[in-house]
């Protein structure tokens, strides 16, 4: 697994297929932050695919490659919040029973995980969603961030201790 | 909380907030499509710095494996330059070398990229073409001069087609008639072989005084293929056309031609294989808000459909038929037009008309070694008639064989003249709705409405058909109207201006087809045998079975 760092180093020379790596290895978990902002997955989807493409002319500003990750996390939500303000789109009348629902609501248990998702240290949240929702192992998290897999365990077992108390209290 | 329930609920919101197809292949998409504006290699000294220690690295770390390595290489080298030399001595001429890279191309199968742009009398329109040479699944995205964008999704198996455009951002998803003609087009491997491109790179192939010069450029091979013009033809076709090749594939990875006469401009092509596949047209970069409409077919309109195509495409194997035409309005618009099947062998050839209304049988022996002024046939021969305006004479200029996969294949058949096989009649895609209806001017009668939406690229029409259920579905009657052009961007530059000094007639338009008279093939399939066009009339004759002289399907 190639550090992210290397990555962006790559993709500043050229590389377009080592920043489809980042893309592909970042996506899901930034969808989660882009859907905590704006609640609807395809608008979510939309801003996930809109960040990468600005972030690729912004490469040049990341001053920490190892960082790419949480500087996407950045983007991602200042966009969704552009986003919010351009939501709404109109459907003519005779159409209207032709377009297919929005699902923009999730369930109670849902909710409640996500938000105590996103209140977890920037640390913890991404190795956490790098670990659960873009399915890497820890080893590739490390190398990915450029940081010891004791570090990343850590990490990872300390967001897994935080997300269970504060489920916990919202329950109380 | 355990942390199984843990484990478990974080798959859960996975699933729910951010599963779905991955978003790399559109991402990559827009960015080999030049957004955003500004590049990363943009960058600051320092960034440059940490870019460059970053490399040495790379490097350092690499050189071991490169030293150990570059040994092997050596060898393959010395072997490959050992094959070239064999091959070159082996190949009889660069034409050759060109035919077999062609051939190579065309027999690769997997996830292609074609992307074209042509420039055409200022106006430069771009296509870009990602498809599955093995299943035929297809996306195309096309922008005409400064027109809107469009996207079309195919997917042959399941006949469905999606279509957008930047106008609504609505998908449309529904039938197309053409759908399964993709699978053809990409095992053709079309765009090399059928498009104007490089089917007048074929015809180039075969022209008598053709070169065709090899020569090695920037690790690729090089061919220039060139004819001289030909002050006869009143044909447009390419003068010179370049060819890059990877030698490792041996195939071709760039064109480019450029066109004689009064059209200005050139074309040039990129082709990527093995490229990300696509698996939908939101992964051609249409946005997820996007709203879906769909256009299915109904039932019984599905129903009405089959029939009418049915009888669109109802020829025997073998047949000779012929359809004449009287322009009562225009004096000297007459023709006859004979057409001549015998198994996978074809013709059509155009005549003047002779001053009565003909019959066959006479038609046929009187014109038998006679010249025509249009044919067309395939197997062996593929002719094309030529008008030249400032004669008004219609000409055949003989063009050499070449495939013809992809034309649409009812244009073989009699019944396209009699049914009037237009994209604005039966040959639909999913921005056409289809409804059943039925009137009390026309009893008894099943109406087949087909109605465009709009999209950027055609007229707003509706074209019903009505059709008899006494006669096997034969249409009595069609009623095709045009009532408007659709909204075009405000800086469409030439083609808004051309569209513009369009008559109101075109945008306005109308036709209207009466079927007076049917006959009966042997199986029973009712055909036209009379019928009148918007005021010229038609008469036809199909003699089933009738087998014709060899000459007739030869130029």
């Amino acid at each position: 697994v190639t550090a992210d760092g290397e990555l962006v180093s790559l993709a500043m020379a050229g590389d377009a297929m080592a920043f489809g790596q980042l893309v592909g290895r970042h996506e899901r978990s930034l969808r989660a932050v882009a859907f905590y902002v704006i609640r609807d997955i395809h608008l979510a989807e939309d801003v996930v695919q809109d960040s990468f493409v600005a972030a690729y002319g912004q490469l040049a500003g990341l001053r920490n490659p190892s960082a790419f990750g949480a500087w996407m996390v950045q983007i991602v939500r200042r966009q969704a919040q552009a986003a919010i303000g351009h939501r709404i789109h109109t459907v003519p009348l005779d159409q209207a029973s032709e377009v297919p629902a929005i699902g923009t609501s999730l369930d109670v248990d849902s909710e409640r995980l996500l938000a105590a998702m996103m209140s977890l240290s920037e640390d913890e949240r991404l190795v956490l969603m790098l670990r659960h929702f873009d399915g890497h192992e820890v080893t590739a998290i490390a190398r990915m961030t450029s940081a010891h897999v004791g570090t990343v365990t850590k990490r990872l077992s300390r967001a897994h201790a935080h997300l269970r108390e504060r489920l916990k209290e919202c329950r109380l | 909380m355990t942390p199984s329930d843990l484990d478990q609920a974080l798959n859960t919101l996975r699933n729910q907030i951010a599963g779905g197809p991955s978003i790399v292949p559109a991402v990559a998409r827009r960015i080999a499509d030049g957004e955003p504006s500004q590049n990363p290699v943009n960058m600051s000294a320092p960034l440059l710095r940490r870019t460059a220690d970053n490399h040495r690295q790379q490097q350092r770390r690499r050189l071991m494996r490169i030293t150990i390595s570059s040994a092997i290489a050596a060898c393959l080298l010395a072997i490959a330059g050992l094959l070239w030399l064999t091959r070159s001595d082996r190949t009889a001429s660069a034409a050759e070398a060109l035919q077999q890279t062609l051939s190579t191309t065309q027999g690769y199968r997997g996830w292609v990229r074609i992307k074209v742009e042509m420039q055409l009398d200022g106006v430069t329109s771009l296509y870009d073409i990602t498809m599955n040479t093995e299943n035929g699944q297809m996306g195309v995205v096309s922008r005409i001069g400064n027109g809107w964008r469009m996207l079309h999704w195919y997917d042959p198996s399941t006949g469905m087609c999606d279509l957008y455009s930047d106008v609504d951002e609505h998908v449309l998803h529904g039938e197309a008639s053409g759908v399964p003609l993709t699978l053809r087009f990409a095992r053709l491997f079309a765009p090399m072989t059928q498009s104007s491109a490089l089917e007048l790179l074929g015809y180039l192939m075969s022209a008598e005084h053709l070169e065709v010069k090899q020569t090695p450029e920037a690790g690729l091979v090089r061919f220039d293929v060139s004819s001289p013009p030909n002050p006869n033809s009143t044909r447009i076709v390419p003068l010179h056309a370049e060819l890059w090749v990877d030698p490792k594939s041996d195939r071709v990875v760039k064109l480019q031609w450029n066109y004689q006469k009064d059209v200005t401009g050139d074309t040039s092509v990129s082709i990527s294989y093995g490229v990300e596949p696509i698996t939908s047209i939101f992964d051609l970069g249409v946005p997820k808000r996007a709203i879906v409409v769909t256009t299915k077919m109904t039932p019984e309109a599905r129903e009405l459909v089959t029939k009418l195509t049915h009888l669109m495409q109802a020829t025997p194997k073998n047949y000779v038929g012929m359809v004449a035409r009287v322009n009562a309005q225009t004096p000297g618009d007459r023709s006859l037009v004979i057409w001549g099947r015998a198994g996978d062998s074809w013709f059509v050839r155009r005549y003047p008309l002779p001053p009565q209304w003909p019959q066959a049988e006479e038609v046929i022996r009187a014109l038998a070694g006679k010249p025509s002024n249009v044919e067309f046939g395939d197997a062996q021969w593929a002719g094309e008639g030529t008008w030249n305006a400032a004669t008004n004479d219609y000409r055949v200029e003989k063009v050499p064989a070449r495939p013809m996969g992809t034309y649409n294949p009812y244009e073989r058949n009699i019944t396209h003249a009699m049914y009037v096989m237009e994209r604005d009649l039966l040959d639909y895609g999913p921005e056409t709705t289809f409804s059943v209806v039925e009137d009390a001017s026309h009893p008894g009668f099943k109406g087949l409405v087909l109605k465009t939406l709009d999209t950027p690229n055609s007229r707003n029409t509706t074209c019903t058909w009505w059709l008899d259920p006494k006669q096997e579905f034969a249409p009595a009657e069609m009623v095709w109207a045009s009532d408007q052009w659709p909204a075009l961007p405000p800086d469409s530059g030439p083609r808004a201006a051309g569209i513009a000094t369009r008559p109101a007639s075109w945008r306005h338009a109308s036709r209207i087809i009466v079927y007076h008279q049917f006959g009966k093939l042997k199986d029973g399939t009712p055909y036209p045998t009379s019928w009148t066009d918007s005021g010229t009339d038609y008469q036809a004759q199909i003699l089933e079975d009738k087998k014709l002289d060899d000459a007739w399907f030869k130029p």
